[in-house]
């Protein structure tokens, strides 16, 4: 048999099938600090469902979801009004896109029109990491138990243009709305869409 | 066979100026040329939207990979005219960080084909918006155009875009000959793949591309193994893949093929 290699790409890749593996699996635990200094960790949110949100104000996918639609700034309100704790995470490195110093960030954050429970500061990338948190926006849910439940888009329309946020499928307000109600969630898994983390 | 085409998403921009003129937007000047300057009634216009990105930044492939999206065309044609979506040239593999991507750097041209109106007359003015994504390893900036062609009544005449889109055109991957076949089956994380070739095909140094999204992990690395007449290969699945599996389609690059080919399988052939 011959032996032909043709990629490329190093085989030696760490193909990692993280995001498929997570759901179903306890969230790792973290403790960041937020924007004010406050440090913060997940099992403070024992028994409360809890939503992750990679951010990068400056990814024009995030763009669509902020400034040209205020999209998530409404469902941060309309599900932490529900109880639900809301996390949004900059994991940008320092002089990456969508990194700014906390004071600048905060500020940021607020013309933005963002309304977490909490904005966690993530600079050296540790809690993206644990997540394989991979674009911004990426979304995740975790019920009370502390298992991740939901690890995917937005929405189900991968474009950069807020008039399609209508047309798309919910799927992170459906996975919001089926862990409240203690249900299963459908398509629990699937590809976020975004800008690559600015690790 | 599903055909290559493509745009995924029509936009309604903001009102941009239009011009005929090349634009910057995005990290990249952006132009729509024609391959004439005008129209023949029957005859299909050969257009292309041309890129010529910054170094050091990319745009993406209809398959964009783990992040990015295409290129996304919305044509306001004349009454009677039709157009196919754009057409995507063989793409490069590129890092985003940790994301494995599919795209293009330097200069590409997608070429796009007008169809005239059956009894079409008089010079015309057609108008297309754009939207694209261009990134480098640490930002991404997006970038829109609006811009206008016009094409001269009964005039095929080259224009001096011709000789680069007649270049494009010879290298766009094609729909494979029927020797070709294409086998897929899913087993755990992995997709097992055989590709049947013409007994005349010498099997070293291919290269290829997931056309489809979301089957075949984008950094899958092919290592080909010879056997029987076809190339097998078994490499992850992306994370995202359907099971069952449906449909996957391959694009084939080799010093042996005149331009790349697609081949196709679905789960009922």
């Amino acid at each position: 048999m011959k032996h032909i290699i043709t990629s490329a790409l190093a085989a030696a890749f760490a193909l990692t099938c993280a995001h498929a593996k997570e759901v179903g699996q306890p969230a790792p635990e973290f403790t960041g600090k937020t924007l004010t200094g406050e440090e913060v960790s997940l099992s403070d949110f024992e028994g409360k469902v809890v939503v992750l949100e990679w951010v990068n104000f400056d990814c024009p996918f995030v763009r669509k979801h902020y400034s040209a639609s205020g999209n998530m700034g409404n469902l941060q309100e309309k599900y932490t009004e529900k109880g639900v704790v809301w996390l949004t995470i900059c994991s940008s490195a320092e002089g990456e896109q969508g990194y700014f110093k906390p004071s600048a960030q905060a500020e940021r954050a607020e013309k933005e029109g963002n309304k977490a429970t909490h904005f966690i500061y993530d600079s050296d990338g540790t809690i993206g990491r644990a997540f394989d948190a991979r674009v911004t926006p990426h979304m995740f849910v975790i019920c009370k138990e502390g298992v991740v439940r939901y690890n995917g888009a937005i929405d189900s329309i991968r474009s950069g243009n807020a008039d399609d946020i209508e047309k798309a499928e919910p799927l992170l307000a459906n996975a919001i709305d089926a862990v409240l109600a203690g249900e299963e969630v459908q398509n629990a898994t699937n590809q976020p869409y975004g800008c690559g983390v600015k690790y | 066979m599903k055909s290559f085409i493509a745009s995924t998403v029509f936009i309604a921009l903001p009102a941009l100026p239009l011009t005929a003129d090349p634009v910057r937007s995005g990290r990249a000047q952006v132009d729509w040329v024609s391959k004439t300057v005008g129209y023949k009634l029957g005859e299909p216009v050969i257009t292309a939207f041309k890129m010529i990105l910054d170094e050091g930044w990319h745009t993406y492939w209809i398959n964009p990979g783990e992040a990015g999206m295409p290129l996304s065309v919305d044509i306001e044609l004349p009454e009677g005219w039709t157009s196919d979506p754009p057409e995507y040239p063989l793409p490069v593999r590129f890092m985003t960080g940790d994301l494995h991507d599919f795209g293009y750097e330097g200069t590409v041209l997608f070429p796009i084909v007008l169809r005239p109106q059956t009894d079409a007359s008089g010079d015309v003015e057609i108008e297309a918006s754009f939207d694209w994504l261009t990134c480098d390893d640490s930002a991404c900036i997006p970038g829109d155009a609006s811009l206008a062609i016009t094409l001269i009544s009964n005039d095929s005449t080259p224009t001096d875009a011709a000789a680069e889109i007649t270049e494009t055109l010879e290298t766009l991957p094609a729909p494979a000959p029927e020797a070709w076949k294409l086998h897929v089956s899913g087993s755990g994380d992995s997709l097992e793949i055989a590709l049947i070739h013409p007994p005349d095909f010498p099997p070293g140094g291919i290269d290829v591309f997931p056309l489809s999204v979301n089957v075949a992990h984008p950094g899958a690395s092919y290592d080909w193994q010879t056997e029987n007449g076809s190339l097998t290969a078994t490499v992850p699945k992306s994370p995202f893949a359907p099971d069952p599996l449906e449909e996957f389609e391959l694009v084939i690059d080799s010093p042996s093929l005149e331009q790349p080919i697609i081949v196709t399988w679905n789960k009922d052939s």
